[in-house]
């Protein structure tokens, strides 16, 4: 058997552990929530602009550089994982979607990185990472994502890529979150509805957003009126509503993320617990062994000097 | 019409209105029930929403969007 300092060290470490993992429990606890509501809150804003993609591009004659095939043209690849690990299966899920991209896709790739896992991920595989994004983790605004969407578009204008695909987590309830693959450029009208679809949840809050403004939706070409002109419109509207779509992705990454290290770290609370408390039953059987046997010894002794 | 505003807080106004009365980069116009399908610039300045009771709520916008479509629905995208 070991030794009691042994098991009492040994004890004191779990226990230690143990309150350093609930405290990051907590954290993420309150990380999760105040991601949740803003991703949540959000929403109706995403569908909005999604909705008002989708019908731009039904209105004939409406051309901009947002919509333009180039299929020789190399492809962005932007990695969204998080900055910190502790994290369970989070960032290998996001990675391992990736890895099965790239395999099954096979083209020309310039790499993105958002958040250190991904960055330290890609150099190991030995790719180059052209831009790399930090700090995202938390509570972002939308003019802190300015730069991430002002690299994707600018490059995407000046041909640089022709296509710009994100690998990130999808936040579906605060215990399910799914990897997924969106191809945000160039953007290809039919395909937004597909995503509208995938977006609204299929239950509970959200889910009337899908036959108000879902599914119902006739496929009619509207007839606007576009002021100042549709050029000058566009100029604006385009990078605004890629931006926003942007921002969503980002959003949803960061409440997965919170939410996968909530989990992790609550499992690995009740794991201390557990062990902590196996520890001390294993101590005390230990002392009360040394006892006992300390006992045999005296009352052997007494008996030998009787 | 019915009246949506989104902003990334969430939905900000959903109702009916009588009137909607905004500015725009070109210039300030007041929508009216079935107006034509117009997409439009917002610029900075306060909203004036028409309610059904002839009461007037006022609403800040720094930049954004309106869409009204074919089905009398207005929505604003605020930022």
């Amino acid at each position: 058997m070991e030794s009691l300092q042994n098991l009492n060290r040994r004890r004191k470490a779990v226990r230690s552990i143990g309150a350093i993992t609930k405290a990051m429990e907590v954290v993420a606890a309150i990380k999760m929530r105040k991601g949740e509501e803003t991703t949540l809150n959000s929403r109706p804003y995403a569908f909005k602009v999604l909705d008002l993609l989708e019908k731009l591009g039904r209105v004939s004659g409406v051309e901009n550089v947002f919509t333009k095939v180039s299929p020789s043209a190399k492809t962005l690849v932007i990695l969204i994982t998080s900055d910190r690990g502790l994290i369970g299966a989070f960032n290998t899920q996001v990675l391992r979607a990736f890895e099965n991209f790239i395999a099954r896709d096979r083209g020309d790739y310039i790499f993105a990185a958002v958040g250190k896992k991904a960055e330290s991920h890609l150099l190991k595989k030995g790719f180059d990472v052209l831009k790399k994004f930090y700090g995202f983790g938390d509570f972002i605004k939308v003019e802190e994502i300015a730069p991430l969407a002002d690299f994707v578009t600018g490059g995407f204008i000046s041909e640089k890529w022709g296509r710009v695909v994100v690998t990130s987590m999808h936040f579906r309830s605060a215990l399910k979150q799914e990897t997924i693959i969106r191809e945000i450029l160039p953007l290809d009208f039919r395909n937004i509805r597909k995503t509208i679809l995938e977006i609204i949840p299929e239950h509970g809050r959200w889910a009337e957003f899908r036959e108000k403004n879902g599914v119902s939706a006739s496929d009619r070409e509207i007839d606007y009126i576009f002021e100042p002109s549709s050029e000058k419109l566009m100029e604006n509207l385009m990078p605004h509503l890629l931006r926003m779509k942007i921002y969503h992705l980002v959003l949803e990454a960061n409440a997965s993320e919170h939410a996968a290290r909530y989990v992790a770290m609550k499992s690995a609370s009740d794991n201390a617990e557990d062990l902590s408390g196996k520890l001390l039953i294993q101590f005390n059987n230990a002392r009360q062994a040394a006892i006992t046997g300390e006992m045999v010894e005296m009352s052997a002794t007494q008996s030998a000097l009787k | 019409m019915k009246l949506t505003i989104y902003s990334l807080r969430g939905v900000e106004f959903e109702g009916n209105a009588m009137s909607f009365n905004v500015k725009t980069k070109s210039g300030e116009i007041t929508l009216l029930d079935h107006h034509r399908p117009l997409i439009t610039l917002l610029e900075e300045g306060a909203a004036k929403i028409g309610l059904l009771d002839q009461s007037v709520r006022n609403f800040e916008i720094k930049s954004g969007f309106l869409e009204m479509d074919d089905h009398d629905n207005l929505s604003i995208l605020a930022d």
